[in-house]
């Protein structure tokens, strides 16, 4: 459903003439230095996003400020959190607008977002239900169950946010390299990619079929006929190309950039 | 400036720090070397709480109703958390790729700025924490050689071929920093020439020296808005945190200056090393 609409919005909106290598998507991705600059502002805003939720939880889980009321925190850390978590969460979604369909179907995008939305409806239960009776723990050294598993969950998915965002930059597990029927290739709905890449391959060999019989009609015309079902029966061919690679090839050491 | 043309006679060793059982163990994985990024990000973030903290609390903002001394310490173990995760992962990454590391102006930085991030938090703030905001001479001194070593690594950064446009990622932390808690007035007058520099430079640069036609007057301008830029901003800061402020319970300025210089350290630490990936070098 999304796969559509993401593949137009990387390759309609700002192209001229239809060309979609010139949409605005491509155009960031091939800039200098904006994506690049984009990028390190996401990884950099993790500093004052993460590392403030980090000692506000620990706060909670009774292990860190022991002695401050955790409104002190709540009050005077949490408002640059959220500025953190502004600059990430706008760096983050334009780059993810500089290639939506690849990110759309990355297994580690994917899992990203599951533990986004776990942290996030944490911060819900945590804001409307557990902090409603602060006023019983907010000096307490070690705070009341509840808000210790709110900490809890609230860490492990950040951590987990940012392990699967760090994965992303890597090329495991990209549809190109899943085997049809595995989970991770249903996982991240890499059917309508491989089909798009198997077309793509299908046209290469028909093209590449019609120039071949092209150049052997002209010296000899006999042997035209024969090259033209040769083109037709290629198609078969592709569609187990994608299981060629091996899902765990050897380090392929991409070192993140 | 880059390891390599200021100490060429070290290829050598540098290149024979790759050969070795660890190298090819970690090369034989396919997990290894990602688990490696994964536990340098995680040490980034556990320092950048760590040192904000202290860093601000120095400034006068943030958690005001506790002693710089009582953040300090209560950070101070989460600080050597991360530096451990951070240091491990990275020295075992650089082992991987040593050559990468030698050559690009990137990593120089980021060894410049690291040493007075870690004079500023392990040196300076530790001692006058413990003094109620008290310099030593020894503090003084430690503070001063920061800000020197600071600036070099700025400068460094922002004229290194490849690693350039790393800087601007300092350049807003500082302004980020002016914008959310300098007075009312500089927020309003900064956010005025941010925006005018913004459209202004835009329309110059698009409208009359596009990238596509002229490409090096485009980046010559635009390198040149942002080193002005980077000075109006450092003008700022200085305005707002060196002078004696009138402000009832703030801190000395000398403290307040500490304070931002070692999160502006430790972001230039973090800005030069994210562009050891991102910007190329002489290799």
């Amino acid at each position: 459903m999304f796969h559509d609409l993401l593949q137009w919005l990387q390759d309609v909106p700002g192209a001229t003439d239809g060309d979609p290598t010139t949409s605005w998507s491509q155009q960031f991705v091939g800039s200098l230095h904006l994506w690049a600059l984009t990028e390190g502002t996401h990884v950099i805003s993790l500093m004052l996003f993460a590392g403030t939720i980090l000692m506000v939880d620990l706060r909670m889980l009774g292990v860190a400020f022991k002695t401050v009321p955790y409104s002190t925190l709540n009050n005077k850390i949490l408002p640059l959190t959220i500025a953190g978590f502004v600059i990430a969460v706008v760096s983050g979604v334009m780059l993810f607008l500089s290639n939506p369909v690849h990110y759309y179907h990355s297994v580690f995008f994917r899992a990203k977002m599951i533990f986004f939305f776990l942290a996030a409806a944490n911060i819900f239960w945590f804001h409307y239900r557990v902090q409603k009776n602060i006023a019983e723990w907010d000096a307490l050294e070690k705070p009341p169950l509840p808000v210790k598993l709110s900490a809890a969950i609230s860490m492990s998915s950040w951590i987990l946010v940012i392990l699967f965002g760090r994965l992303m930059a890597l090329s495991f597990f990209e549809c190109e390299n899943m085997k049809r029927g595995t989970f991770g290739y249903a996982f991240a709905e890499c059917e309508p990619v491989m089909r798009a890449v198997e077309e793509i391959e299908r046209q290469a060999a028909e093209e590449e079929a019609k120039a071949a019989a092209e150049q052997d009609a002209a010296p000899a015309d006999d042997e035209a006929p024969e090259a033209a079902p040769d083109a037709d029966s290629k198609p078969a061919e592709p569609a187990q190309s994608p299981k060629e690679p091996a899902p765990e090839e050897p380090p392929k050491q991409k070192q993140g950039d | 400036m880059d390891f390599a043309s200021l100490f060429p006679d070290l290829k050598p060793w540098v290149q024979s720090l790759s050969h070795n059982g660890l190298v090819t163990f970690i090369k034989s994985s396919s997990w290894i070397f990602p688990s490696l990024l994964v536990f340098h990000l995680l040490g980034l973030v556990t320092v950048g709480g760590s040192i904000l903290l202290p860093g601000l609390r120095l400034m006068g903002v943030g958690m005001t109703s506790e002693s710089p001394a009582s953040i300090e310490k209560t950070v101070r173990p989460w600080l050597w958390v991360g530096l451990v995760l951070l240091v491990i992962s990275g020295v075992v990454m650089g082992m991987v790729n040593p050559m990468r590391l030698y050559t690009r102006p990137a990593f120089f930085v980021k060894v410049i700025a690291l040493i007075p991030a870690l004079i500023l938090s392990f040196g300076v703030i530790r001692s006058i924490a413990a003094r109620d905001g008290a310099f030593t001479r020894n503090s003084k001194i430690m503070a001063g050689v920061a800000l020197a070593l600071w600036l070099a690594a700025v400068i460094i950064f922002g004229t290194a071929y490849g690693a350039a446009p790393g800087a601007f990622h300092v350049i807003c932390a500082g302004w980020l920093i002016v914008m959310a808690f300098g007075s009312r007035m500089t927020r309003i007058v900064l956010g005025a020439i941010t925006a005018v520099t913004v459209v202004g430079v835009g329309i110059v640069t698009y409208g009359f020296f596009p990238p596509g036609e002229q490409y090096d007057t485009f980046m010559e301008i635009n390198r040149w808005t942002l080193r002005i830029f980077a000075v109006l901003v450092a003008g700022f800061a200085l305005w707002e945190f060196a002078r004696a402020s009138k402000t009832e319970g703030a801190p000395p300025r000398l403290n307040r200056l500490v304070g931002l210089l070692t999160i502006m350290a430790w972001f230039t630490v973090a800005a030069a090393g994210r562009w050891i990936g991102l910007g190329g070098g002489a290799s």
